[in-house]
């Protein structure tokens, strides 16, 4: 089912929990809507499923509103964050309770309830796990309890509010992947919610990064990750060094150092935004890069975490696979070259309080091969 | 084992026996004695005392009171309890101090209040005595007075035990279809079962023996509005000791009674909690 957003808006008392929110969910498609804590994403979630209602605005289920319905008539399917299975029954009462409270004219035969929590519990690898009750699981089965408890209304739609937030590192990974796969096999539009960006990048068909209760920015996880339209997204997604750079004469520049052809408007205060893992590390003697010296390298596994000082003090992170440390200049107090692969440069930034206005300018591919440039002219408040 | 803990053995049998001693003086001794007293005049007497139309008259009132006052708080307390635990409202920390209030003030304070409002002087009283309703010194009056007594127990039991289960649950309800009826029967019912059992349990054992509030409204009539309590009283009061123990045993026996019960749900009621 097709969702559409309209000009959602909803306060808190004085606080503005959701600013005029749109988005269309597209039919069959898994959509993360990603964001910090505080930014909105999970009031938007109980806002479609008719568990929280809008200031202003509208929800349209395929073209209708349906703003004015309760949860009840919905017919979505809700997995809430600590799964919410009702404690005093069996897992097989829980995944049937959709199906018996139904009045008797639309309420399937018994027989045929227990078949279909029978295949629901096959679905969710639960078979034989009828009679247990839910304290008798681990968090990983009880999640799966409650979207086959959730599955079992056939929702229009399925909402997952931080669907993996309640487990532990491991089982969430594999979650993951059981979910991705359930939901190709279904093909039920579903909507989660998450604060964890791994999590929406590997899950999601489409990601919509909230900030303070706006949508900052909706698209293909790639294409959110790669070409990020604002500071916020781009330090939130992958987080980033931040160095202060000016642009001037069509030119980057990083203290003293030019750095790469830049399309664009002078700005003496911008800043440049790079991943750690979008530096590659040069030898001193290159023409490339801007100066630096190594002060640090921290290993987890296959990754190395450098830390690198710039000429005019700043500190930033590097992560490199570990095999490359074999290059004998990667070693704590060298002096290297360090060359950003991908960047994006915006104007001044104020924080996450920082309002981006204005248009939005793309920068033109950059003589470096591999770079994606973006800028974000900031029109001063006046 | 050899903890922090562990007290040398003469303090130990010290501060039991302690314990020991000082539950026979105020708890067991007096219980012996209402059954003793009670019996001093043999078998016989002591049904006779039982069977008597008045104490007859008050076992009646006071089972009803009960069998009135008890339902009613339970569906007030589940009402207060839902409406503290699961919502927010301005005006709730107010609402759950007043819960309280019955039983910060003295039982004979609540009594004169209905006869206050109620009273042939009272603020509605007038209105009451012209429709020809009977509030004080009647049945209702009693049960009014019962109940704002034993308010507390069943919300009180509650509120915590749904705060901490939260709304959850009922909103997974409402989303896969639940009324508002079926949610309160199939959800919320069933996971404060033991919980609401227990309050009611204390409840009733609390209005059986409510006295203060009961004697200011009840007027004191014979065969009429005399609960046991107040029988007890009456009867101690003209001197006719064995017989007002005898019924004042029945009493005591209710409260083992509820005893007994309360140690089973604990019991029980442990596991549910523990079930989580």
């Amino acid at each position: 089912m097709k969702i559409d957003i309209q000009q959602l808006s909803k306060s808190f008392d004085a606080t503005r929990v959701l600013k005029e929110i749109n988005l269309d969910i597209r039919e069959g498609e898994l959509c993360a809507l990603l964001g910090p804590s505080g930014s909105g994403k999970t009031t938007l979630l109980r806002i479609i499923a008719g568990l929280d209602f809008p200031d202003s605005g509208a929800v349209l289920f395929e073209g209708e509103n349906v703003i004015r319905r309760n949860a009840r008539d919905r017919q979505v399917g809700f997995v809430f964050q600590h799964y919410a299975l009702f404690r005093h029954m069996t897992v097989f009462d829980n995944v049937a309770f959709g199906l018996r409270i139904r009045p008797r004219a639309t309420r399937p035969a018994s027989a045929q309830i227990r078949n279909t929590v029978g295949e629901l519990l096959d679905l969710v690898q639960l078979a034989g796990y009828g009679q247990r009750f839910p304290d008798q699981l681990s968090g990983g089965q009880r999640q799966r309890v409650a979207l086959a408890r959730a599955l079992a209304i056939q929702p229009r739609v399925l909402l997952l509010d931080e669907p993996f937030g309640a487990l532990d590192a491991r089982v969430r990974k594999e979650m993951r992947k059981w979910l991705r796969e359930l939901q190709q096999k279904i093909r039920l539009t579903s909507v989660f919610v998450t604060h964890d960006q791994d999590e929406a990048l590997e899950l999601a068909d489409r990601v919509a990064v909230m900030e303070l209760g706006s949508l900052v920015q909706v698209g293909p996880p790639h294409e959110v990750y790669d070409r990020p339209q604002s500071p916020f997204v781009y330090d939130f997604l992958g987080g980033a060094n931040k160095v202060a750079c000016r642009v001037r004469g069509g030119k980057l520049i990083v203290g003293d150092h030019p750095l790469a052809a830049f399309a664009a408007p002078d700005d003496d205060n911008a800043t440049l935004y790079v991943r750690a893992h979008d530096f590659e590390i040069l030898p001193s003697t290159s023409a490339d890069g801007l100066p630096a010296i190594i002060t640090d390298i921290v290993l987890t596994g296959g990754t190395a975490h450098i830390t690198a000082r710039l000429a005019d003090c700043a500190d930033v992170t590097i992560e490199l696979p570990r095999w490359s440390l074999e290059e004998s200049y990667i070693v704590p107090g060298s002096v290297v070259h360090l060359k950003p692969r991908r960047f994006g440069v915006f104007g001044p930034s104020a924080g996450a309080q920082t309002e981006v206005r204005g248009t939005q300018r793309q920068g033109s591919d950059a003589p470096v091969r591999h770079e994606h440039l973006t800028l974000s002219q900031i029109a001063p408040t006046a | 084992m050899h903890s922090a803990l562990t007290e040398s053995r003469w303090l130990r049998v010290l501060l039991t026996s302690f314990a020991l001693i000082f539950l026979s003086l105020f708890l067991v001794l007096p219980l012996v004695v209402v059954f003793t007293e009670g019996l001093r005049k043999g078998v016989e007497a002591y049904l006779e005392a039982i069977s008597t139309p008045d104490a007859i008259a008050s076992m009646k009132l006071s089972l009803t009171v009960v069998a009135l006052a008890v339902p009613l708080n339970v569906v007030f307390g589940i009402f207060a309890a839902w409406c503290i635990a699961k919502f927010q409202f301005p005006g709730r920390s107010i609402l759950t101090s007043f819960i309280d209030l019955p039983f910060s003030v003295s039982p004979v304070i609540s009594g004169l209040v209905y006869v206050l409002l109620f009273g042939a002087h009272g603020w509605f009283g007038t209105w009451f005595i012209d429709h020809e309703i009977r509030i004080v010194f009647a049945v209702p009056g009693i049960v009014l007075a019962t109940m704002f007594v034993t308010f507390p127990f069943v919300a009180r039991e509650l509120i915590p035990l749904m705060q901490q289960q939260g709304v959850d649950e009922e909103l997974a309800a409402r989303t896969l279809g639940a009324s508002g009826w079926q949610m309160f029967w199939r959800v919320t019912l069933p996971n404060i079962k033991w919980a609401l059992l227990y309050g009611a349990l204390l409840c009733s054992a609390r209005a059986l023996g409510e006295f203060g509030a009961v004697s200011v409204v009840s007027g004191h009539i014979r065969g009429q509005t005399n609960t046991m309590p107040l029988h007890v009283e009456i009867l101690y009061n003209e001197y006719a000791f064995s017989a007002s123990f005898a019924v004042a045993s029945l009493l005591a026996m209710f409260a083992l009674v509820t005893l007994v019960l309360k140690a089973l749900l604990e019991w029980r009621f442990g596991r549910e909690l523990a079930r989580r």
